[in-house]
């Protein structure tokens, strides 16, 4: 490539959407400089659970209260939750910068998105037209969880991306 | 219990406030609230939802204490009103309501009148010097009290009301047609008759006792906590069953002593528009349900004002509205009741509105330092904010079109708004007739991707097969468009392309509207309308300061921002689709999956040649091809990204999805012929790359570890783009992401060695 003088900043990272992903954070985040939880397939491998032939049976396990959301629209805590919030210590433990995001449908709802809050990610990702929907729901998540004095601090995407992460600059 | 189990409300001692919601609920909090700041509001108590909570946790017994505390709050109230429990000169009547912490409008029960029986019906008819009140309210009790607490409904579809079928019986003898032509005789006749029925039914006689009467109906309050509605209500709104309910007990005040008297409901602010206009609406003579029930027409509130009897009661309301939002810091929906020309208020809460009201009202009150910046956020409901972006049918024509019975079919409501248009049943057609600029709506079995053209140039997308996760869902988030999903009434037949539903046939080209909103679907035209904010933010055929809309959105918006900690980040693959996320407040692409970018045009030929290449050389060739494209896919999107980041996903889907499968005949042919080999080869192939499972199977970084060349390519596309970007002068920010890693030793495969490939790239 032909040098423009010029610099930009780069990063390479991992979609988390296995399990072992997520239980293996810490030696992924030794080459990976992002995580994105790609929730849609978390949720799949997590409960075994194919959305596509969920219909058969989910809205059944919904009367019985077997399982009281639907696991693909809003996150399950419990479980899918439970690696998330394993894949955010993990990770961060060996890298403190780590960039952590969510890019699965759960993105643009407002459960959803309290919960990324709650686990400390640094941003949401959802289809355009659900942006409005995050945003409000990211400022209630807010209001709803103040601070506690704990040392991990949220850094917002934006503030983050100018210096927080190490990410390469070079000359072109 | 060791907790305080009831709280009172009256002039002498008021014991809860506002801010008490999780223990006394809405109404219980509220009436204490309005009781302290001096609105005039009958005395009364609330037992606490912690009592509701012991209830349930101890197999439906309420705390032995309860009784000894119910007997010393009658007490209370007895001094507080100077009226008397079963006294028949003065007797003491309550209602009994239930008051969820979140409102739960009409899912419980309420019981009016509790008190009366044949003594102190003969009491209060004495006192008001109206016998036929006094039986009338009577035979309501009853008649609730019979329903709720004893049980007496109907068993089952086909019989009628228990209680209205002695009632119309008795209509029929005395030949009356309405309720009010009957005396107060008619009415002490039909009072032995619910009576009756109770016994008949019930085995058991109906109490006279008031203090029995007031037992009965708080357990039946708290029973009603797990009535099948209330439960679905719970679910569908995301209520815990574990909150309970709280009971309020209140002394009546009666609407419906004379014309001197009414009842009513009002919004301090319209809650369709958010105008700040007084908005209800009230009967003379009458009780609350009759509001509600709609048998009478009510009138608007500001008619209250010209009326000679009761005028004045109006500017106390008017004076009401104006303390109520200054004291509670929001719109308030309240219930009230004139008794000889005296007003009380009988129970306000923050009234529910629709997305236009919120924005409009939060933006107001915020300004006039009525309602706080924290609760003008907390209060939205952010799904339904869709509701500002959706292109509408307009009103006018929807309603004509259901009267008509044009509703075909019902399915998912998959994609919010209106589409109005003609049905084709291919994407290659709705691009033929989207082109000659007609209004189109895709009809489909279900899409795929190779349909994506099509969707994108239709106005709505309607399918008879799939989820609200089915890819025609996913694409009509995405994209914002119209969707109805899996409305599986419908036919397709793809060969004489024909839509058929309830004996309705659609030809091609004939019209059909679909509601992504509600599911329904309508054959023929209705005439739509695009949302003012679209207008502004994607169309920009408005200008900001044109529309109020969008300023109160806008207010909104701006407001979350100082709050949120989170970033906004959007999932995106076409520059428009990123130029409107940006609008919409999203600060870069959280995902941007490179797959989509595969079906555009003439490059599904190449992409099936590299797939199909039988050597690395060959798969090299097709690949070359490919680069440029790709390189112009993220040059447009580093380009409307302006220096956000943009997380880029590395090829993902399993290979075979680029294939025509052995069901779609036509499609192998066709890249036979593309590529110049036999249908039989193609065949042959499609069956090489089945996978029994294919989301478990050859997919993610697998792909990008045996296939190192494909991960080249879009890492040469990536960053030749960022170069090419940079040198305009628009700053970027890639970063590139390897999908399905799950363990150390393909992170070593994939991010590793990517990394070192992406630097000799720079390098070189």
């Amino acid at each position: 490539m032909k040098a423009t003088g010029k610099k930009f900043q780069y990063t390479v990272g991992t979609m988390i959407e296995v399990p072992r992903g997520a239980l293996t954070a810490d030696e992924i985040a030794e080459t990976a400089e992002f995580f994105s939880f790609g929730t849609n397939d978390l949720t799949q491998t997590c409960l075994g659970m194919s959305r596509d032939d969920s219909g058969s049976f989910l809205p059944a396990y919904q009367g019985l209260e077997i399982i009281k959301a639907n696991p693909f629209a809003s996150i399950d805590r419990t479980g899918v939750g439970q690696l998330m919030q394993i894949g955010v210590e993990k990770g961060r433990k060996t890298r403190n910068d780590l960039k952590i995001g969510i890019c699965g449908e759960h993105g643009g709802d407002p459960s959803s998105v309290e919960f990324c809050h709650m686990v400390g990610l640094n941003y949401v990702s959802c289809s355009p037209f659900r942006v409005p929907i995050a945003r409000l729901a990211a400022a209630q998540a807010a209001l709803r969880n103040p601070p506690a004095p704990a040392s991990t601090k949220v850094v917002k995407d934006t503030k983050s991306a100018k210096g927080a992460t190490k990410a390469r600059t070079r000359a072109k | 219990m060791a907790n305080k189990l009831i709280y009172f409300f009256g002039k002498s001692k008021t014991d809860g406030d506002g801010g008490m919601k999780a223990l006394l609920g809405g109404k219980g909090a509220n009436l204490a609230q309005m009781t302290k700041i001096g609105l005039p509001v009958p005395s009364g108590f609330t037992i606490t939802t912690e009592v509701c909570v012991h209830y349930y946790k101890n197999g439906r017994k309420a705390p032995p204490e309860l009784s000894t505390d119910l007997e010393k709050a009658v007490k209370w109230m007895e001094k507080e009103t100077g009226k008397k429990f079963g006294d028949p000169k003065n007797p003491l009547l309550v209602s009994v309501r239930s008051g969820a912490r979140d409102s739960m409008p009409g899912m419980m029960d309420t019981i009016l009148n509790l008190g009366l029986n044949d003594a102190t019906c003969e009491g209060l008819a004495a006192a008001t010097n109206n016998p036929r009140f006094a039986w009338d309210s009577y035979r309501r009790f009853l008649q609730m009290y019979g329903d709720v607490v004893m049980g007496v409904q109907k068993r089952s579809e086909n019989e009628h009301e228990p209680f209205e079928e002695v009632m119309d019986g008795l209509k029929a003898e005395v030949k009356v047609k309405e309720d009010t032509e009957l005396t107060a005789e008619h009415l002490q006749e039909l009072v032995k008759r619910y009576k009756k029925l109770i016994k008949d039914r019930t085995g058991k006689a109906f109490p006279n006792e008031p203090m029995k009467q007031l037992e009965g109906a708080i357990f039946a309050v708290f029973g009603s906590w797990m009535n099948e509605r209330a439960i679905l209500y719970r679910q569908k709104y995301r209520i815990p069953d574990e909150w309970g309910t709280a009971v309020n007990v209140q002394s009546m005040v009666f609407g419906n002593m004379g014309d001197d008297c009414a009842t009513g409901v009002a919004f301090t602010r319209d809650p369709a528009n958010g105008d700040n206009v007084f908005y209800g609406e009230y009967l003379v003579n009458a009780q609350g349900e009759d509001v509600v029930a709609g048998v009478r027409t009510p009138l608007k509130i500001s008619e209250m004002a010209k009326d000679k009897t009761i005028g004045a009661a109006y500017k106390e309301l008017v004076e009401v509205r104006k303390t109520l939002e200054k004291n509670f810091g929001d719109v308030q929906d309240f219930e009230f009741t004139i008794e000889k020309k005296k007003l009380y208020m009988l129970q306000t809460r923050n009234g529910k509105r629709t997305a236009l009201a919120y924005v409009k009202i939060a933006h107001d009150m915020v300004k006039e330092k009525l309602m706080t910046p924290e609760h003008a956020i907390k209060s939205g409901d952010p799904e339904a904010l869709n509701q500002l972006l959706q292109p509408i049918f307009d009103t006018v024509a929807y309603e004509k079109a259901r009267k008509e019975g044009r509703l075909m079919a019902v399915g998912l409501p998959a994609g919010p708004g209106a589409a109005s248009g003609a049905v084709v049943f291919t994407a290659g057609k709705a691009e033929e007739l989207a082109a000659k600029g007609q209004n189109v709506v895709l009809a489909r079995i279900e899409t795929s991707p190779e349909d994506l053209r099509g969707m994108i140039a239709s106005d709505g997308i309607l399918t008879a097969r799939g989820g609200v996760s089915s890819h025609a869902a996913l694409v009509a988030r995405q994209m914002g468009k119209v969707c109805v999903a899996g409305a599986g009434d419908i036919e397709i037949d793809y060969h004489k392309g024909t839509l058929k539903c309830k004996g309705v046939t659609l030809k091609e080209g004939d019209f059909i509207s679909i509601n992504g909103t509600t599911g329904e679907v309508f054959h023929g035209k209705i005439a739509t309308a695009d949302s003012e904010l679209k207008q502004v933010l994607v169309g920009k055929t408005m200008k900001p300061k044109d529309s109020k809309v969008f300023q109160y959105y806008d207010f909104i918006m701006k407001l979350a921002d100082k709050y949120r900690t989170l970033g906004l980040r959007t999932n995106a693959d076409q520059p428009d689709q990123v130029t409107n996320a940006v609008a919409f407040g999203a600060e870069g692409i959280g995902l941007c999956r490179t797959e989509h970018m595969f079906f555009e045009g003439d490059r599904i030929i190449a992409v099936r040649q590299m797939i199909l290449a039988k050597n690395e050389e060959d798969r090299k060739k097709a690949l070359a091809t490919l680069l440029p494209y790709q390189q112009k896919d993220f040059e447009g999107i580093f380009r409307a990204l302006d220096g956000l980041p943009a997380c880029i996903r590395l090829l993902d889907p399993p290979l075979h999805e680029f294939l025509p499968q052995h069901d779609n005949k036509k499609g192998q042919e066709e890249v036979a012929k593309q590529l110049g080999i036999s249908v039989a080869e193609v065949n042959r192939l499609v069956s090489e790359l089945h996978e029994f499972n294919p989301m478990l199977g050859f997919r993610g970084c697998r792909l990008g570890i045996l296939r190192p060349e494909i991960t080249e390519m879009q890492a040469r596309a990536i960053f030749q783009a960022a170069v090419a970007v940079l040198k305009e002068g628009t700053k970027v920010k890639p970063e590139v992401m390897v999908p399905l890693v799950g363990s150390s030793v393909s992170r070593r495969n994939s991010t590793s060695k990517l990394r070192s490939f992406i630097e000799w790239l720079l390098k070189s």
